[in-house]
């Protein structure tokens, strides 16, 4: 007999965090102290980091590559507990990511790590060229001959702002529910932002989530027009702030 | 994985054989001088070397040699990448993007190094007779045809040596591949501590070998040195 499942709607959370105390291995980490906050179809969550402050262990905390002290959190209704790997690999295939530090694996193109993921989870390669180029077209701006010519080329030998648009590219391609980015405008100039508001914009009215982490007094983030929740962090430790409307 | 694999023959195996014919071609003499040295002391003919110097080769030496040479050229590459890779953050790049390093980083390259060392000390095991034949007829030790002494090799070669030497290369490939691959990850994400993977991955992987060699040897053929064991 078939169990019984409940249906899903836009109103579950794509991401939920209950009670989640997590310490940090350095000083620049974000600490978390019985954090619940949930995220759904469709929310942009800016998440303003200090200056020094980094990103990255809480982000594996979300992606279930470290675990918390106490507390859940769950993608789509699961866990990342317990030793179904293959069930939690599923899961991060369907999250996007901006990296901030190492985003590339260095012994293949930028091509071949663009496509290295939906290969991996057995995407046509025709769906994934067709999309690569959607998205190259979509984002690179008056970067798009640097853009295509850099996915032949390993990233040591890519300019850093290009680098960063493949970046957008890869998180975007594969249709992801989540979109976790880490400092995206790193190295991009302000006339390329465009292209990425709007992408994100769309990606948001087609039910996906986005956690934003920006540095320390980044206003770029008025350019949205969409309701934005703020996630802060005092003292090294995050809070959720109340959802406010950017106007 | 295919890609990884494939990369990984072309590295592990194919560019490994010229240093391979090297080694082999050396024991091969190394071998063939010590017999000549060693028969003629108690008084049998060098003409009779062939079974012992095929037995020699095939149950222990270009086994161990074929372990050596991927060991030394690409376990440690291999294990000096893979922490690279982890103290670099490339493991996490991965594992956020849902792809799971054991099945991409892995399982390929023990694959390749279980084959490869197959592989290799076939390869090595011939280059090391003919050498050895060669020399011992250029040095005027052997004075029997390459064919009657390839005819002497063919007549002893059995079944339970060519299972031998089957399990003990794969076993010891898939030993030396594993061992390589767990010292390149088990790093705790210091890039300084790279160099020393390199050293560490040699002596686990050689002491892993010597001894899965050494139990085979026990297991196949019953005897340790000249002592029938139970």
């Amino acid at each position: 007999m078939q169990a019984s499942h409940p249906t899903k709607t836009a109103l579950d959370p794509i991401l939920e965090l209950k009670k989640v105390r997590c310490g940090s291995h350095g000083v620049k980490s974000v600490r978390l102290q019985h954090f619940s906050a949930s995220i759904r179809s469709g929310d942009l969550v800016q998440v303003a980091l200090g200056k020094r402050q980094e990103s990255r262990e809480f982000v594996s905390l979300l992606l279930g590559l470290s675990f918390p002290i106490e507390g859940s959190i769950r993608f789509m209704g699961n866990d990342w507990l317990g030793t179904e790997y293959t069930r939690h690999f599923a899961m991060r295939s369907r999250i996007g990511r901006v990296f901030t530090g190492t985003a590339w694996m260095q012994n293949l193109t930028v091509g071949e790590n663009i496509q290295l993921p939906q290969l991996h989870h057995r995407v046509p390669r025709a769906t994934i060229r067709d999309n690569i180029e959607k998205w190259t077209t979509r984002l690179s701006g008056v970067h798009l001959d640097e853009v295509r010519s850099a996915l032949n080329k390993r990233p040591a030998f890519v300019d850093e702002t290009i680098l960063q648009i493949c970046q957008w590219i890869r998180a975007f391609t594969h249709q992801p529910r989540l979109v976790i980015l880490e400092r995206p405008l790193l190295s991009i100039s302000d006339e390329e932002f465009a292209g990425l508001f709007e992408a994100i914009h769309d990606l948001q009215s087609s039910g996906a989530a986005i956690v934003w982490f920006s540095s320390g007094g980044e206003d770029k983030m008025i350019r949205f027009e969409t309701s934005i929740r703020h996630w802060s962090i005092k003292e090294g430790i995050l809070a959720s702030d109340e959802e406010h409307r950017v106007a | 994985m295919r890609a990884m694999f494939s990369r990984q023959m072309l590295f592990t195996a194919f560019d490994s054989i010229p240093a391979a014919l090297r080694f082999s071609a050396t024991v091969g003499v190394l071998i063939i001088v010590q017999a000549a040295i060693w028969m003629d002391m108690i008084g049998i003919s060098i003409d009779s070397v062939a079974p012992i110097l095929w037995r020699f080769v095939v149950r222990e030496a270009s086994p161990l040699l074929a372990c050596m040479v991927v060991i030394g050229r690409s376990g440690v590459a291999i294990g000096t990448e893979l922490a690279t890779m982890r103290a670099g953050g490339e493991i996490e790049v991965l594992d956020s993007h849902g792809i799971d390093p054991m099945t991409y980083l892995v399982v390929p390259r023990i694959l390749a190094m279980i084959l490869s060392i197959f592989c290799l000390a076939i390869i090595m095991a011939a280059t090391t007779v003919v050498t050895g034949y060669y020399l011992g007829w250029l040095m005027g030790a052997i004075h029997i045809t390459w064919s009657e002494f390839f005819a002497d090799i063919a007549r002893n070669i059995n079944i339970q040596d060519i299972v031998f030497f089957g399990s003990k290369t794969l076993i010891s490939g898939g030993f030396a591949g594993a061992i390589c691959c767990t010292d390149g990850l088990n790093i705790r994400g210091a890039i300084t501590e790279v160099p020393l993977v390199s050293s560490r991955v040699v002596i686990h992987a050689l002491t892993a070998v010597f001894v899965v060699s050494a139990i085979l040897s026990i297991l196949f053929y019953g005897k340790l040195l000249v002592f029938k064991i139970g």
